[in-house]
Formats: structure tokens, sequence, C-alpha cells
């Protein structure tokens, strides 16, 4: 009876989950199909987002992106194999940087984006633009990159290093020749997780790159990203529905792309690594 | 003929030459003595047989010889251990050098997740062999020296991986050979193999008389008289390793000096 009673509720909650996810897929789509179409993606908003499309947002959202991992992968690459593979010679940086890294990924958000906003924005002179807002995503990824990145380090089998080592091959060619090959899936799907979580940003994003819905010229330029674009039209511009739903849609669907494809990349990773 | 080798000598009764001498070596993990006292002498080109119980050193012993007990954070070695006179524990050697005139062949299989010519061209490529000629004439000498050659040589390319345990193995030994190293550690090499490549490997052993330096840790007694000519007991005593016996494998298994090494080879103990 109590074994019944637990299985009920178990499907019942994987029920509930599933529910939410296709009543939440389903409404954005009822919502967000009739305001897309190609016209939407390819041209610029116009009436402060109610009509026109989200080409500009889209630009922006690139560049933000870019600048974001461009600084991350990098850094977060550095710092794990640095954990991974030299930490263990100076033991209290190491504890001191894993620290540091548990304390970040702890952060939230609009913290972020008010440290964004007073140290690139004021405090370097970036002010509101696509650089301030990138570095600021950077420093939110960068605790997701190292630690997949770091776990992928880990997985090595022991037996690989101390064969490498018993060859002779130096730590150099053991980290590029076989250490991070082996690790390179785990690099990538931390990465596909940086900009997963760097597309949904909002918060971070208002206090840094700004609300500027237009073409931007550089990276020193203020620029609006995608989800500020459907923060603004939901709370900020009436009669910007139909729009907002519809970029809620095209961010969606990025965010799903990204989900399945790291998916893919983990499976194919447990798979080499067995 | 390796690189490493000396000129003959032409004295009428060629006294063989010292390859390995260990004085009163200890190892301890994290202050704990694991191996204690170790007193050990191995003649150049012989095949020596380490024996006895699980725990008892063994490992540690052979790690010691090409370091890579500095792999392992905590790990302490004490006394002297020289390898053809040159001191190997004193922090100034050269490890890498040191790394390639010792090779090791472990308990499981351990090929690089390359391809089968990858995993003896990398190290090669370490080593300094700048000429591809040269790099692929050292690969064949080495798969043919292991028997593997006509195995592979159609697909030189496909992953290490996809071989089967025993060709792993003797691949793994094919990469240590073909830095011609002057000693070889194997620790345990056959205990995941099956009885037919377990015998390949013993035929290897047999072939390399006098060509390397061979110290073989086994649990296998009969693959210890087979395979040796010298035959080391370690023995679990104070709660550490020691070596308790030492000597020409034949004597030492027909008329054992010390009583836990006439139990062991007996099947009475370990
Ligand atoms: N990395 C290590 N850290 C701590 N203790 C170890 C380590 N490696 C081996 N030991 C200990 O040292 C002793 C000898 O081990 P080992 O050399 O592996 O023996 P054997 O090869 O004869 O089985 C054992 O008690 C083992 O627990
Ligand atoms: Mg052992």
């Amino acid at each position: 009876m109590r074994d019944r009673l637990s299985a009920v509720a178990a499907w019942g909650a994987a029920g509930m989950v599933l529910a939410a996810f296709a009543w939440l897929i389903g409404d954005v789509l009822w919502r967000g199909l009739p305001g897309l179409s190609w016209q939407f993606l390819v041209s610029a908003p116009a009436d402060a987002g109610r009509a026109g499309g989200i080409a500009s947002i889209l630009l922006a959202t690139v560049w933000i992106l870019a600048i974001a991992i461009g600084t991350a992968l990098p850094l977060g690459l550095a710092t794990a194999v640095w954990l991974a593979e030299f930490g263990h010679r100076q033991p209290r940086l190491q504890g001191h940087v894993n620290h540091a890294l548990d304390v970040l990924a702890g952060v939230p958000s609009i913290v972020f984006g008010l440290f964004g906003n007073a140290f690139f924005a004021v405090t370097l002179g970036l002010g509101f633009s696509i650089l301030s807002g990138g570095l600021t995503l950077a420093c939110m990824a960068l605790p997701i990159l190292v630690r997949v990145t770091g776990a992928g380090l880990q997985a090595v089998p022991a037996e690989l290093r101390q064969g490498a080592a018993a060859c002779g091959l130096t730590q150099w060619t053991t980290l590029s020749r076989l250490l991070l090959p082996a690790a390179l899936p785990a690099l990538l799907a931390g990465t596909l997780l940086g900009i997963g979580r760097a597309l949904a940003e909002t918060a971070a994003l208002i206090f840094t790159s700004g609300y500027v819905d237009r073409y931007p010229g550089s990276v020193f330029d203020s620029a609006r990203a995608l989800s500020v674009h459907i923060y603004d039209l939901a709370m900020n511009v009436p009669g910007g529905e139909r729009n907002g739903y519809a970029s809620a849609l095209v961010l969606v669907a990025l965010i799903l792309c990204i989900n399945l494809a790291t998916h893919a990349l983990a499976r194919g990773w447990q798979r080499s690594m067995s | 003929m390796s690189i490493h080798s000396l000129p003959t000598t032409t004295c009428a009764e060629p006294v063989p030459q010292t390859a390995l001498q260990a004085l009163d070596l200890t190892v301890r993990y994290r202050g704990r003595a694991a191996l204690r006292g170790v007193n050990l002498t191995v003649a150049d080109g012989s095949v020596t047989a380490l024996i006895g119980p699980s725990g008892c050193g063994k490992t540690s012993f052979l790690n010691c010889i090409n370091r890579m007990t500095d792999l392992i954070a905590g790990c302490e070695v004490s006394g002297t251990l020289s390898l053809f006179g040159e001191d190997v524990l004193t922090d100034g050697s050269n490890l890498l050098a040191l790394r390639r005139r010792v090779g090791m062949i472990f308990q499981r299989a351990n090929p690089f997740p390359l391809s089968i010519r990858r995993n003896l061209d990398l190290p090669l490529r370490e080593y300094g062999i700048r000429s591809a000629s040269e790099r692929a004439g050292r690969l064949e000498q080495a798969l043919r020296d292991v028997g593997l050659w006509r195995e592979v040589i159609d697909r030189l390319d496909d992953p290490a991986l996809a071989l089967s345990g025993g060709q792993r193995q003797r691949l793994c030994i094919a990469r240590a050979i073909a830095l011609e190293p002057q000693v070889l550690l194997m620790d345990e090499p056959c205990s995941g193999l099956d009885p037919h490549a377990t015998a390949a490997i013993e035929d290897l052993i047999h072939g390399w008389h006098g060509r390397y330096t061979v110290l073989i840790v086994t649990h296998n007694l009969a693959q210890a008289r087979r395979v040796s000519d010298h035959t080391a007991v370690f023995w679990l005593q104070d709660g550490a390793g020691t070596l308790v016996e030492h000597g020409p494998t034949g004597a030492l298994f027909a008329a054992p000096r010390h009583p836990v090494t006439a139990d062991y080879v007996a099947g009475r103990a370990g």
C-alpha cells in the first residue's frame, strides 16, 4: 500500500513537471507564433518594439555572448587546468580559488548586474556597453565553465597520467595531447551551459549593456539583449505583448537548441570515456 | 642493439655490471612506512621476480626506481637507489631522462586513447627523434619485438583502445621498448590476461635476457620460476613491507633460507 502510494506520488510529480513544461512551451508557442515571421527576425524594432522585429536585438545578443564566451573560455580553461593539474603545489591558493568559485556560483544575477555596473561601466569607464555586459556575463559563466571543465579533467583515468609520466612525456605534452583532448567534450558542454545561462540573463544586463534598441556600431555602444527586450516589452511597453511573446519564443527555441546540443555532447562524452 | 648498452668487455670472465642497487630504501605514505630497509642489487641484463603477498610494498619498490613516487602526494622515499652507479633519488636528477631509461608496464594495460601509431610516435617525438623515417623504423621494430607487427600492420591508424587486452599490454610494452630503455619494470603485467596472452608475454621476457634488466612483480609463482633468474621475496614485518630473501630463482625455490619464504613458496602462507 505504501509502495503504491509512493509510486503514485512519484509518477504524479514527474507528470506535473512534464505538464508545467508542456504548458509553458504551449503558452509561448500559442501567443508567440502569430507574431513570428522571417520579417520579424530581420527587421529592426520600431515604436519602442511594438512594431518591427528584433534584428538589432539578435545582433546585440550575439555580440554580448561573443564577448562573454571569448573572455570566459580562455580564463575558465586556464583556471580549470591550474586547479586540476598544478594547484596541488599551492594548496592554500587552490583552496582560495575553489572558495571564490563557489561564492561566485551562488551570487544572484542582480548582484552581478550591480557589480558590473560599478566596476566595468563606472570604474573602468566602459559605460553602458556591449563590452560591460559581455564582461559581466563572463564573470557569471566562469564558475560553471571551470567546474564542468575541471570535472572533465578529473574524469581522465589516473592510469593515463601514470602511463604518460612513465613514458617520460613532459607535463605540457601530457596536458595538450592527452588530457585536454580527453576533457574537450566537457569543455564544450561547459561552454554551452555558460551560453545558456548568459542567454537567459536579464538582471545582469539591464545595468551593464542597457536598453538602447538600435543596431550597435561597436562594442562600446549600449545595446539591448533579447532577454532585456522581452522584459521591457512585457513591463514597460503597453501593446508590446505580441512582439514580446514572439521574442520569448525565439529565446526559448535558442535555449532548447543549446540544451539538446549539451545533452548530445554529454552522451558522446560518456561513450568515449567507457 | 640498445644505444645505452656499454661496449662489451674483453675480459675472459665478464663480471655482470650492477644495474640497480638499493640501500636501506624506505617508502613512507603520509609518514607511515609501507616499505622499510630494502637492500637489493640487481645485475645488468637479469630478470628478477618480486614475489610476496599483496600490500607488502612491491609496487612501492618499483615506483621508486622510475620515481613514479613523485606523483603521489604524501609519498616520501629515503635511503639510496642507484642506476648504473647514478643516484636516482636526488632532486637534481633529470626525471624525464630517468623515465626514458626505465620503462614501466602496469597491471592494467594503459595505452593512450590515440591511434596505435600515435601511441609510439608521441613518446618518440618527445624523446627528440625528429626524423619521421627514424620514428617509423623504431615503431616497426618495437611492434615486431612484441609480436604485434603482423597483427596491426593494416590498422596502425585505428584506435589503440580497439585492441584486445593482450594486444593492449603488448602495445604498452612496445611503447616502453621503443624508447630503448635499460630497465623494464613490470607490475603484475599478466594478471588481467588469459593464459595465451600471458604465455606470449613470458616468451617476450625470455627473449630479453641480457638485453634489458627486468624487474617483474608477479603473484604467479610458476611464472616467477619460468621467467626469472633471481627472485626477491617481500613480506610484511612490523606493519611494513620488507625484503626477506633474495637469490637465484632455482636455489630459492629449492631451498628457501627464510621460514616465511619456505611457507610462501610451498603455498602455506600469503
Ligand atoms: N598512494 C598510496 N597512499 C597511501 N598508502 C599507499 C599508497 N600506495 C600504497 N600504499 C600502501 O603501501 C603498502 C604497500 O602497497 P604496495 O606497494 O601497493 O604493495 P604491493 O604492490 O606489494 O601490493 C600498502 O599497505 C598500501 O596500502
Ligand atoms: Mg602492487
